[in-house]
């Protein structure tokens, strides 16, 4: 009889055993499961918001800031053509949250979050420059291009134009011309003629005042 | 009165057979399903993550545009996934992992800038492995070494 009361208590010992292994087993199953982080889906993700906010990408105007018309014309395969691992993905690219792009349903995916500026730009604003009363244009800043169009009057010469002190434009025997500047956008910028005096002329200066926005670009992947 | 003398022997020898077929069963169970299962799960996961960030380390080496490019930037591989080596090719503008096991194998495209014209080489995982970036402004390649 006492024979028989060791063994009750060896099952009982192998039945505890059992259960604290399917416990381990049960554990080690769950941590395996949370460690599946869709590496390809996050590299998908990151892959499509570093594209889309880098500095020579086509919907940049420079780093991390879009230009709003470029990403008022994204669509689905401009996308993948920018970046092909979201190609065959279902993706969702938004702006605050509102949507830009969306392709299938992407709730399930992976999101990555990028702090951009949105750049848009006024309509072009013309300013004229009297050449006989030698005025010059303020340019505010933030302006980096700057279209001048120089249009000397009979029997005057206009031979320099500076932007800030630098010059921009210089024809020894006289400009007549309309030529793209580019200008800093740190600082507000003042063009002035240099012409013989009275020298006679139109100079018009016409730029486009870029609106900046600070947005959160969201993009959703889930392959 | 020899059947009282047995008794306990075979008591304890019955005792001791349990305990070797139950530490048998479970070493068979464990080694038969359970631990293949997570091995393959856990390899799979490694040969996911090795191809997403040597995707991500090669895409971060691409310096902004110069007149002249040539940057060399180390790779950490894994030596093995699942005890085997394996390698990565360069095959039309992605990566392909190459692993005994196709299950384990598998392709990442690159999302790169359009200036650069070429991504071609291959790394052997017990190798030490270097993405190199040669070019000029416009074009520039890719070779993986």
């Amino acid at each position: 009889m006492r024979a028989q009361t060791n063994l009750v208590a060896l099952v009982l010992a192998l039945v505890l055993l059992t259960g604290a292994t399917v416990v381990g087993v049960t554990f080690a199953d769950a941590a395996l499961s949370d460690a599946d982080r869709d590496p390809l889906d996050r590299h998908a993700a990151t892959a499509v918001a570093d594209r889309l906010v880098a500095a020579d990408a086509p919907t940049t105007v420079r780093a991390n800031a879009l230009a709003a018309d470029a990403v008022g014309d994204l669509n689905a395969s401009r996308v993948e053509t920018l970046a092909p691992p979201a190609e065959g993905a279902a993706f969702r690219i938004a702006l605050d949250g509102e949507p830009v792009v969306e392709r299938g349903p992407a709730g399930s995916g992976v999101t990555v979050r990028r702090s951009v500026v949105v750049v848009s730009r006024t309509d072009p604003i013309q300013r004229s420059i009297n050449v006989s009363r030698g005025s010059t244009v303020r340019i505010p800043r933030g302006v980096d291009l700057a279209t001048v169009v120089v249009d000397p009057g009979s029997n005057s010469t206009i031979r320099t134009v500076r932007a800030g002190g630098r010059v921009v434009l210089y024809d020894g025997a006289g400009l007549d011309t309309n030529a793209t500047v580019h200008l800093s956008r740190y600082e507000p910028t003042t063009v002035r003629i240099g012409a013989e005096t009275n020298a006679t002329g139109r100079v018009t200066v016409t730029y486009r005042r870029p609106i900046t926005e600070a947005r959160t670009l969201t993009v959703t992947v889930d392959a | 009165m020899t059947d009282r003398g047995l008794a306990p022997v075979v008591g304890k020898g019955m005792e001791a057979l349990i305990v070797l077929l139950y530490v048998a069963s479970l070493v068979a169970v464990l080694h038969g399903g359970v631990l293949p299962e997570y091995r393959t799960a856990a390899a799979a996961e490694v040969s996911e993550r090795t191809l997403s960030t040597t995707a991500e380390r090669v895409e971060a080496s691409i310096p902004p545009r110069a007149s002249v490019v040539d940057v060399t930037r180390t790779v950490p591989l894994p030596d093995t996934i699942d005890r085997a080596t394996y390698r990565i090719r360069a095959v039309d503008g992605g990566l392909v992992l190459d692993h005994p096991d196709p299950g384990l194998s598998g392709r990442v495209p690159l999302a790169l800038p359009d200036r650069v014209v070429a991504v071609e080489g291959t790394w052997e995982s017990d190798d030490p492995a270097a993405v190199r970036i040669r070019g000029d402004a416009d074009r520039v390649r890719v070779i993986l070494t």
